[in-house]
């Protein structure tokens, strides 16, 4: 009888093994984790002094920490961080800084609501209003990192991550902002042609271009993507593509982009609309609704 | 009739009262208010420069970079895409901005008798850089010479932007990169590289590549910099500069380390047991041998220590539960709060020789300390200027200037016109450059003043 029982439970961790392995593998993300772009952009004052090197952008692949990444880390020993607008600095945790974004500047909290989070701090300064260039708390290597690095990204109440160039772009610093993001500005263009522009920042700092860009794209109201395979690159860390021909003048479409990183071991992809964790590469075998982007054929 | 005759009376009425308060408001905005002279409604900044240089320039207010955004922006839709109209550049750059979309680069002298002084520009000059950017494009740095009474003051020509690092005696300029750091010497146009190519005979790539290997291995969460030679902080007599550095340190941690201009030579200062996962911080130099330093531990807490140019290092005894210094003096003065979690002391000691310590000042706030940077002591160590909010949740600030020899305070509350304090930096022994900062169609508009100490003519 032991010995039935003792094959079974092998047989049954077996099974489980088999089984699981190329789930674990294969099994896709679903999470919202990512916001587009925040409810108001400002122009936010640097996190820090001296505008640091970018190690890692808002939404690149990567083998390490959350992938793709939720938020932007900034090279930051142990230095000072500074609000980046007015507003309400509440303490989360051990490490963190939840810092609600006074939108119009009357310190009263009658806004959307919408943060910046500030992460691996050593030092907080206590709760209270800050205004823009304040300093707020101390970087640092909190919560078991390796580094001492500065997380931080506007977040939405629920956590997910909003675009952060967009907020940048006032400055020449950090490439008026490109640096902080995996895909910066999403253009629409006259002539029906879409362009985006896509590196990804990594430690050490440097410049990683896509290896694949691909779109999708649907009249609006229809549920099947179509896949319009790569993107044309035109340089400058830019990929266009025309939809000239492709849908009848007045025709609205949807479309989104599925970006490649090489080299990675488990998921290599991230999305412009970013939305959720790790995604299925295509959109088509899923019922999860990608976000997208929304034209007009001219 | 009648109805003509009340018309007349309050055109009259009005007419009289602004003729009666116009002087008032103009007296306010244009002469000196007491101790507080207006400046204007500019956010004057002071070039990073030596000491006794009172150069600023004219920042970048919230609406002017609304403007910037909006020259670079397209059209934002719901969906985050953007329609670019025909014909908008929205790659414009900074240098087709200046003059056009946003106000010109000025630079002021402030005076002695509190007045600005527009300096012209003696030369501009482009420093071909020797490194390359991220995108690989060759880098220039645009440096512009400003002549200020006998001597040249150098900024960068977008100085709000400045990395420059700036010696006491206004000779030198430090440029520094995660990857190395450079040297501009006041009296040329050439940046010459002062940090080693090597640490034990091996580049920043590879050791960055080493770096990154461990973390990988160790299955640690990144990222990994290598910083070279981080936060550099020249000595008093601007003969000597200490850095941080984690190239000695590949397990985790950072050390501290000296380079002596004198000799060329850099050495450690205070080694990291390797391991141990201790980061190290400058503090501030007290006089030109000594400097306060802090070690940050694993456990986020951290501890202070003196350490001399021979790498001699003595504890500081400072009190309190979470003690944080605040502000380092070369006169051997330490402002620290004890709790900076909850940031309602402040304190102030002396250093004496055997790194014994003095208090000074210290006060119980009826708020809680905010602050913008690390200048509290004036520069001859006899005053303390800080800013405190009275209530956590108001948006107002107090700024504090106490005399450290009788502790006489002043507390002000606010300028005299253009909203709340906003922050403030040391001229000279008796002067503060505030800034004061109102909300104008919800975005920080900045005002500047200079708040005399010893007061001023009404």
């Amino acid at each position: 009888m032991i010995y039935k029982i003792k094959k079974l439970s092998l047989v049954l961790l077996i099974l489980i093994l088999i089984f699981s392995s190329p789930i674990t593998a294969l099994s896709y993300s679903y999470t919202q984790v990512f916001e587009n772009v925040p409810p108001s952009i400002l122009n936010w004052a640097c996190p820090l002094n001296n505008w640091p090197i970018v190690t890692s952008s808002w939404n690149t692949p990567r083998d390490i920490g959350t992938n793709p990444h939720q938020g932007v880390d900034l090279s930051a020993n142990f230095v000072n961080v500074y609000a980046v607008w007015n507003g309400w600095l509440t303490l989360v945790g051990y490490y963190t800084i939840r810092f609600q974004i006074d939108i119009n500047n009357d310190g009263i909290k009658n806004d959307s609501v919408y943060y910046c989070d500030y992460y691996h701090l050593s030092q907080r300064n206590p709760q209270g209003y800050y205004n823009k260039g304040a300093i707020i708390g101390t970087s640092g290597n909190g919560g078991g990192q390796y580094d001492p690095h500065l997380h931080f990204g506007g977040v939405s109440s629920s956590t997910r991550w909003y675009r952060n160039e967009v907020n940048y772009r006032w400055t020449s610093n950090w490439n008026y902002g490109k640096d902080v993001d995996s895909f910066k500005q999403v253009e629409w263009n006259s002539n029906n042609t879409t362009a985006i522009t896509i590196y990804f920042m990594d430690d050490p700092y440097t410049y990683i271009s896509p290896s694949e860009v691909v779109i999708f794209h649907r009249k609006a109201g229809t549920s099947t993507w179509t896949n319009g395979g790569s993107m044309t690159y035109i340089g400058n860390y830019k990929y266009t593509y025309s939809f000239t021909g492709k849908y009848p003048a007045g025709t609205s479409i949807n479309w989104l982009v599925r970006i490649k990183r090489s080299g990675l071991s488990v998921y290599s992809y991230c999305w412009a609309p970013a939305k959720y964790d790790q995604p299925d590469p295509n959109p088509n075998s899923t019922s999860y609704p990608y976000a997208y982007y929304t034209n007009t054929i001219n | 009739m009648r109805k003509m005759n009340r018309k007349i009376y309050y055109i009259l009425v009005a007419i009289l009262v602004l003729v009666i308060v116009s002087p008032f408001v103009a007296s306010r905005l244009f002469a000196t208010n007491g101790p507080w002279v207006y400046l204007g409604s500019e956010d004057y900044r002071l070039v990073p420069s030596g000491n006794g240089n009172f150069v600023v320039f004219n920042a970048l207010q919230d609406i002017d970079a609304r403007e910037i955004m909006e020259a670079r922006n397209g059209i934002m839709t719901d969906s985050g895409v953007e329609i670019i109209p025909e014909g908008k550049n929205v790659n414009i750059t900074f240098e087709e901005m200046r003059g056009r979309i946003i106000p010109a680069l000025r630079f002021n002298a402030i005076t002695l008798e509190n007045t600005l002084v527009e300096l012209s520009k003696k030369e501009t000059f482009e420093i071909s850089s020797p490194w390359k950017n991220e995108g690989q494009v060759e880098e220039k740095l645009k440096i512009i010479r400003l002549h200020l009474n006998d001597k040249d003051v150098l900024s960068e020509d977008e100085p709000e932007f400045s990395s420059f690092i700036p010696s006491p005696d206004n000779t030198k300029y430090l440029l520094e990169r995660t990857s190395d750091l450079w040297l501009l010497e006041q009296d040329t146009s050439n940046m010459i590289k002062i940090s080693s190519d090597t640490y034990n005979g091996k580049t920043y790539s590879e050791l960055s590549a080493e770096l990154q290997n461990y973390v990988r291995t160790k299955g640690l969460e990144g990222p990994a910099t290598l910083w070279w030679n981080d936060n550099p902080m020249f000595s008093p007599d601007s003969s000597k500069i200490v850095y941080i550095t984690n190239r000695d340190c590949m397990t985790g941690g950072s050390s501290i380390w000296i380079y002596d201009f004198i000799t060329k030579e850099e050495y450690p200062l205070v080694k990291n047991r390797s391991g141990f996962g201790e980061y190290y911080q400058c503090g501030g130099w007290v006089d030109n041998t000594h400097l306060v330093a802090r070690k940050y531990y694993q456990n986020n807490k951290v501890s202070y220590f003196i350490v001399d140019t021979n790498g001699n290092v003595e504890y500081l005894n400072i009190e309190g539960e979470y003690p944080v210094v605040l502000s380092v003096s070369d006169q051997g003065l330490i402002a620290y709060t004890p709790n900076y979690s909850e940031s309602r002391d402040i304190m102030v000691i002396k250093l004496d020789q055997d790194v014994s310590s003095t208090e000074l000042y210290s006060r119980i706030i009826n708020g809680t300390l905010r602050s913008y940077g690390p200048e509290l002591i004036s520069p001859d160590g006899t005053k303390i200027a800080y800013l405190y909010a009275p209530d956590k949740e108001e948006t107002s600030q107090n700024l504090v200037v106490a005399d450290l020899e009788n502790n006489k305070e002043t507390i002000i509350e606010r300028a005299p016109i253009k909203g709340t304090i906003y922050n403030f930096n040391w001229l000279d022994d008796n002067r503060l450059l505030v800034h004061t900062v109102i909300a104008v169609n919800g975005m920080n508009e900045i005002s500047s003043w200079i708040y005399n100490i010893e007061g001023g003519q009404s």
